[in-house]
């Protein structure tokens, strides 16, 4: 009996721009957060007030009698670069896990399920042991990108007959190939020397205590990149998750779709790994939080995952930073902790009713 | 007119060929069925003539190579509807059927009318308090109807009274699941369809289905075409016992223009 | 003019060190030698490598000294940061540089000289040359005495292998270039793996190629496999020479291979071991 048109109801009963609203606050309160607290003091004023110092001086308004020297270059070297990276890094791994679990139409997908993250590792760690530079401050990233983009097509190529890709062949394969890359890795760590295991280990724990503007110069170009193109994928990934010959009779192009979010999906991968090394669980819960609040059409789980991964990022760092004060823990850590209870939880909850 | 002609389709997957050298027309505004016993490559051939599989031999859609058409444009001109349809994230019925309208959307989102269209079409199957629905909670005879409604809307671009002359609709074993009462539903809405142009092709299990719905019928047996022609001359006793290998009687039903079949 | 510019400097350095200078020492060799030199009052943090003398192990803790953090390290609010070039990661170097706090790195050499270095450099930083004077004259004496011992025993050269962590059947063993080759070497001792850099796992057949007359291992390693127990008790192990003949001998980790203050005893006391006992 209810037939008169209702006001045209979004998915989930609210309006997307309300969650991306609140996503972007809560993201706003993790940069605020990061850029005030650390071992290092600060007074909120201070920090305001380097911060638009740059501005002021335009304006030949002179700031500095509100903080001191150190604390501009604690700022401006150590503390706002970190948090550009945080934000660099959340959002390319969980926007690329959303991707990826779009593509393989499995919630439980990840990077490291088809071995874009080990192959990317594998690469870059050969890059390390074999001191390899070829490419100036691109070397670590391009490589971990070569590295995740060969892996995965070897994966596709050896679970795709006659155009069609099947998805159990691809994830049992992407399981064999990221074995293979893992024992290249041991092969590695057995030729590195000292200096280069103990960044090795380093850089498998994941940290964001590297940021220097290098490292974010060095990944900026390819996020950009995949940042843009990633979400016009959002409708033709949505037909996706209903199937991929389906996808083709609605109008899309499976195959594109296929392979162009396999590379973007890469390339965020290989950016993230290569300037904070390996940090789990972004990818897998990221989407999943967004999923959970705003349903799963891409349209709002593509930015959604990308404001919200960095927020989750720059809290998780939030914490590495200061638990431990003067000292601080590998954010890989903390998000290992929080993340994998977090993520058993889901999949209790979820047991039940298979879907995400 | 023909809207679809297949000609010499060859098909193998390793060393086990699941088409052999299959020609057929289906002419336009027709409903089109496939029939056969099971493994027969009923289903191959349809996912040759959908373009999800690649044939050797020539598939052409109004005239023009499967392989030529622009995915966008053929979408236009087709819809497809599967077996069943398996989905591990909770969309909402509303989201599932509004995905029909891929084809009409430029840009981001969907328009005031898709969602209009949509929930006519929810309305059409019976479906209509489900919009708000998480599609996977649905029974499978739902979710086969609420797919049902998609293919409709990616049919109808702006009301369900268009002309469809030059459209064609593929079903998969579509029914199968279905009760009775929406088995006869999807047909009767089907019907009304083809009277405004709608080709249909078919696979079809349920040969009271075939006998009472069809205006042609293609027999698929060990990957070869036995017969392509009217109903009426498919369904004879002989065609029949040769197709699945058992007795069969066909009576006429004076109330009906189709026939009665009885096995044994 | 050199000399006024000397007294200038030194002027200046003495100054400097007046007024009310905060300490932070990374790596348990620096650590030690700012005890030494009694100016652990001005010690406001150290890394988890400082653990001797015990008090140091209860100063604040900036991290591990190869996992620096900088913030952490300025929150401290440091005069000078003295390190070695073991401390890093490079970045975070790079960064607490750019800082312009500072900072005062010496060389990490796994010698007698380095070490003199080491506690010249500091002493004279710190304005404590003469009791720098002392812990050197304190080195070279023991040095004296352990090469006496050496010299002693010269017709033999024990083949000594060096166990940092026996572990699930293979064993963790030091090669060419670490401070365990460099203190059997000092003590007279020849190292029993030559054929590699750093630190590699040993299986048990090159174990027997290898042969060691004698196993020297830190003692904290008991807490992780059974210490010289596990080592008398290892199946492969106790077929070698080192078992049969109990010459098996464990020392404090950081004693032994700080390259601190106590290297020279450390020394002498290996070499002891080796030739005495």
């Amino acid at each position: 009996m209810s037939t008169e048109v209702k006001p045209v109801s979004k998915s989930h009963g609210l309006n997307y721009g309300i969650y991306l609203g609140f996503f972007s606050l809560l993201l706003a309160l993790s940069i605020l957060a990061s850029l005030t607290i650390g071992a290092f003091a600060m007074s909120p004023l201070s920090v305001l007030a380097i911060l638009v110092s740059p501005l002021a001086s335009l304006l030949s308004i002179d700031l500095s009698a509100y903080y001191t020297t150190v604390e501009e270059t604690v700022f401006w070297n150590i503390r706002f670069p970190r948090v550009v990276l945080g934000i660099l890094v959340g959002l390319s791994l969980a926007v690329a896990g959303a991707a990826m679990q779009g593509l393989f139409r499995n919630p439980l997908a990840d990077p490291g399920l088809i071995g874009v993250s080990q192959g990317a590792a594998f690469a870059a760690i050969a890059v390390i042991v074999l001191s390899g530079n070829f490419l100036g401050i691109f070397t670590l990233p391009v490589s971990a990108f070569v590295g995740g983009v060969t892996t995965t097509l070897l994966v596709y190529k050896l679970s795709t007959r006659n155009g069609k890709t099947s998805i159990p062949t691809m994830l049992l394969a992407g399981i064999a190939i990221g074995t293979i890359a893992g024992g290249g890795i041991g092969i590695l760590t057995y030729m590195a020397d000292d200096g280069q295991l103990r960044t090795l280990t380093f850089w498998t724990m994941g940290s964001l205590a590297s940021a220097t503007w290098e490292a974010i110069f060095s990944i900026i170009p390819l996020v950009l990149i995949a940042v843009i193109a990633l979400p016009m994928h959002a409708r033709s990934l949505n037909a996706f998750l209903i199937g991929e010959n389906i996808s083709g009779h609605l109008g899309f192009d499976p195959d594109k779709t296929k392979i162009q979010v396999i590379m973007l999906s890469a390339l965020l991968v290989g950016a993230a790994v290569s300037a904070a090394g390996i940090i789990g669980f972004v990818g897998l819960v990221v989407p999943h939080l967004v999923r959970l609040l705003a349903g799963p059409d891409h349209r709002i789980v593509l930015p959604g995952s990308m404001i919200l991964g960095s927020a989750v990022i720059l809290f998780a760092d939030l914490i590495a930073r200061i638990i431990v004060i003067p000292a601080e823990l590998p954010i890989g850590i903390i998000m290992s902790i929080t993340g994998g209870p977090f993520f058993l939880w889901l999949l209790m909850n979820r047991m039940g009713r298979n879907t995400f | 007119m023909s809207i679809l002609k297949a000609t010499n389709l060859n098909y193998s997957v390793g060393s086990s060929q699941l088409i052999k050298n299959v020609s057929f027309e289906v002419e336009e505004g027709s409903i089109f069925s496939i029939i056969g016993p099971n493994g027969a490559g009923k289903s191959t051939l349809l996912s040759l003539l959908t373009g999800d599989a690649k044939a050797e031999g020539i598939v052409e859609i109004a005239h023009q190579d499967i392989n030529d058409w622009e995915s966008k444009e053929l979408a236009l001109k087709r819809a497809v509807l599967p077996q069943s349809v398996s989905l591990n994230f909770s969309f909402k019925v509303a989201e599932v059927v509004l995905m029909g309208r891929s084809p009409y959307v430029n840009g981001l989102a969907e328009g005031p009318h898709d969602y209009e269209i949509s929930r006519e079409a929810l309305k059409i199957v019976d479906l209509e308090a489900y919009w708000d629905r998480d599609y996977t909670s649905l029974s499978g005879g739902e979710k086969q109807r609420v797919q049902f409604a998609r293919v409709l809307v990616q049919l109808c671009k702006d009301s369900f009274e268009e002309s469809l002359a030059g459209k064609i609709l593929f079903l998969d074993e579509a029914v199968a699941n279905l009760d009775p009462t929406h088995q006869h539903q999807v047909f009767i809405i089907l019907k009304r369809l083809q009277t405004q142009g709608l080709t249909v092709i078919n696979v079809l299990h349920d040969l009271h289905l075939t006998a009472q719905y069809s205006d042609h019928v293609l027999v698929m047996k060990n990957a070869q075409m036995l017969t392509c022609d009217t109903m009426q001359k498919v369904m004879t006793p002989e065609r029949l016992e040769e197709i699945y290998e058992i007795p069969f009687r066909v009576i006429d039903d004076p109330e009906t223009d189709w026939p009665l079949l009885i096995t044994g | 003019m050199k000399t006024l510019l000397g007294i200038f400097l030194a002027a200046f350095s003495t100054m400097a060190f007046s007024a009310e200078e905060r300490i932070i020492s990374l790596g348990g060799n620096v650590t030690e030698i700012v005890y030494e030199l009694n100016k652990e009052d001005l010690l406001v943090a150290t890394d988890t490598t400082s653990n001797y003398p015990a008090a140091a192990a209860k100063t604040p803790k900036v991290g591990y000294m190869r996992q620096l953090s900088a913030e952490g390290i300025l929150s401290m609010e440091p005069t000078v940061i003295f390190m070695t070039t073991e401390a890093g990661p490079p970045v975070v170097i790079k960064q607490l540089k750019e800082t312009g706090v500072n900072m005062q790195i010496v060389p990490s050499e796994f010698s007698i000289e380095g070490t003199i270095e080491k506690v010249a450099t500091m002493s004279k930083y710190l304005g404590e040359e003469e009791k720098g004077q002392k812990i050197i004259k304190k080195i070279k004496s023991d040095m004296a005495e352990a090469n006496a011992i050496i010299s002693k025993n010269q017709d033999k050269k024990p083949k000594v292998l060096f166990i940092l962590s026996p572990r699930n059947g293979s064993l963790m063993v030091s090669g060419v270039n670490t401070q365990a080759d460099s203190m059997i070497k000092l003590a007279g001792g020849e190292n029993a793996m030559t054929s590699f850099e750093g630190f590699k796992p040993l299986t048990p057949e090159q174990i027997l190629a290898v042969n060691p007359e004698v196993i020297l291992m830190m003692n904290h390693t008991r807490r992780v496999n059974g210490g010289k127990k596990g080592i008398m008790e290892h199946p492969v192990l106790k077929l070698t020479p080192a078992v049969k003949n109990n010459k098996v001998i464990t020392m404090d980790g950081s004693y032994l291979l700080g390259f601190g203050p106590r290297v020279g005893q450390a020394v002498k006391d290996l070499a002891e071991h080796l030739y005495v006992n």
